[in-house]
């Protein structure tokens, strides 16, 4: 039995009562894109919806449908991603916010599949704090580690991304042509952190690159967005068995999450700090 | 062996084979919108989800995931609507034509479950047209009739929806609280065919009212929708079985359709000579 709500799978009345038990919502989000020669395109959501379904087994939460697209429109340079901008999303988000606030949601928690979302929710996350409902982004992936300290993500495609999907849809794997492909040099003295990083030196600075500006094949390491240190570990390594322990884990610590973040309130912006009382329209 | 492809389950080096092999494209498009007291929010997606499933197993096509939140408003009188902007669909579906085009695109075919999202398809296809793509908007209750005569749409969650849902889900009716709804009346003059246009004497204007204005329930009557003349069969007239029809019937039409569909092409827009020539 479910502790939590699917809302697709409500009628109105049923979601009226799940909307009076409980005003903590999950959102899933997520990208429809590239994912290296050996993961499908659809990776970000169907694992963003896998870990979202199995936090609403274990919480007393609403899950809503997800949207699966984003912003990815550095990926579109490979065939099968589609992507929304950055503005769109961040309108689609603050949008269906609105109507969830209208039901009296008080918590949002985002459970997202795709790191170039982040500007877009944290932009809806400025939105509901002006609302004074608190709002979280949780990305899997970067909590393979609390369920296993080994276990960091080290680039786009790699052996967590893979596990997840290995426990998902084994069916849409191509371990064949699974491999850790090195990022690209730009010069002899510029190398890529990722995408959106070079490194000169002992310094790096942010680079405006796409995805074919550090990789062939579509997959990519990304140094320095975990504790990683080992970045040799090869996607093929990643199985059904680690994955279905990370999604697990994963959903088992949001669980523990919701129960605390239940009890954050926000205070209207104004009613105290040092702009109290200052305001006079 | 599937003739057609659901994008999201193909890597980018096998998605790149599928563009090569067919350019014509298929988007699922619904929204999450109260469907009455006995179908699930879900209803308007996940019917055009499956239609496009099932096509994709007959037609060499490409089917994109499903958009799942679409324009409905005028529904968050009810809980569990999630609705965008119109403006923010219509940018969103150009978002993701313009990615489309990028791989080879020449044909777009919606495959729409809610008609709130009529108009920003409608801008979508302007874009497209622009850009000489042909789109087209299929929604299924304008197809209903191909595979039964009898079958028209009457209304929001009415029998011919609660088939559909039902050839999807059991679990997602609650039959027993299904009854064919009645609209309220404006005033004891207007009377309302749906949320959006009133009849006054012989003439008809369109009004901009929530749903919650004309139904308690959610579920209501779309006088005018399609060319329907029985408008008292109530919802629990639906079955399974309708819905298994329901499907094919849908499915056999478009797999036809889209074959003489791919052979439409379009001008540039000043291509024909109409318009001054650019300097």
């Amino acid at each position: 039995m479910s502790k939590g709500y699917f809302l697709e799978r409500l009628t109105w009345p049923q979601a009226k009562k799940a909307f009076e038990k409980t005003s903590v919502v999950v959102i899933p989000t997520g990208s429809n894109e590239q994912h290296g020669p050996h993961l499908p395109t659809g990776t970000d959501w169907m694992v963003a919806r896998e870990v979202a379904r199995r936090l609403g087994e274990r919480a007393e939460v609403i899950v809503t449908p997800g949207l699966p697209f984003g912003y990815a429109k550095y990926h579109t340079v490979f065939p099968g991603t589609l992507a929304v901008t950055e503005e769109t999303l961040k309108h689609a988000m603050i949008e269906i916010c609105g109507d969830l606030l209208k039901y009296g949601a008080t918590h949002i928690l985002f459970v997202n599949g795709h790191g170039g979302n982040t500007t877009a929710l944290r932009q809806t996350g400025e939105w509901l704090r002006e609302r004074c409902v608190p709002s979280v982004v949780s990305s899997w992936w970067t909590m393979a580690h609390v369920v296993n300290p080994q276990w960091n993500m080290i680039g786009h495609a790699d052996y967590i991304e893979v596990a997840a999907m290995m426990a998902i849809a084994p069916e849409l794997v191509d371990l064949s042509v699974a491999k850790n492909h090195k990022n690209r040099k730009l010069t002899d003295k510029l190398s890529l952190d990722n995408l959106g990083v070079v490194r000169f030196k002992e310094g790096t600075m942010d680079i405006n690159g796409v995805m074919t500006d550090v990789t062939e094949t579509g997959d990519m390491l990304e140094l320095g967005e975990s504790a990683a240190t080992n970045y040799d570990i090869e996607p093929s390594t990643g199985t059904a068995e680690m994955g279905n322990t990370i999604l697990d884990g994963v959903a088992d610590y949001l669980a523990e999450f919701v129960e605390e973040f239940r009890k954050v309130k926000f205070s209207p912006i104004g009613s105290e700090g040092p702009t109290a009382g200052m305001r006079k329209h | 062996m599937s003739k057609g492809y659901l994008l999201e389950k193909l890597t980018w080096p096998k998605a790149k084979k599928a563009f090569e092999e067919t350019s014509v494209v298929v988007i699922p498009i619904g929204s999450t919108e109260q469907h009455g007291p006995h179908l699930p929010l879900g209803t308007d997606f996940l019917v055009p989800r499956e239609i496009a499933r099932r096509l994709a197993e007959r037609s060499n096509v490409i089917v994109t995931p499903t958009i799942p939140f679409g324009y409905a408003k005028y529904h968050t009188m009810y809980p569990g609507t999630m609705s965008l902007k119109e403006d923010t669909l219509r940018n969103l579906l150009i978002d993701i034509c313009e990615d489309l085009l990028k791989y080879g695109v020449t044909h777009i075919v919606f495959l729409d479950g809610h008609g709130g999202n009529l108009n920003a398809l409608r801008q979508c296809g302007e874009w497209l047209r622009e850009r000489q793509v042909p789109c087209a908007i299929s929604v299924w209750w304008q197809i209903t009739a191909t595979t039964d005569p009898n079958w028209n749409a009457i209304g929001h969650a009415d029998y011919i929806e609660t088939s559909a849902v039902l050839g999807l889900d059991e679990s997602l009716v609650d039959m027993k609280v299904a009854k064919l709804p009645t609209n309220k009346d404006l005033t004891p003059n207007i009377q309302m065919l749906d949320p959006h246009s009133a009849r006054f004497k012989g003439g008809v204007v369109n009004v901009n009212l929530q749903t919650g204005d004309i139904t308690d329930t959610g579920d209501l009557m779309e006088f005018g929708l399609t060319g329907a003349k029985d408008y008292t069969i109530e919802p629990s007239t639906g079955t399974k079985e309708m819905g298994e029809k329901f499907y094919q019937g849908q499915v056999d039409y478009l797999v036809e359709f889209i074959e003489e569909f791919r052979k439409v092409t379009l001008p540039a827009l000043d291509s024909t000579g109409k318009l001054p020539k650019s300097k």
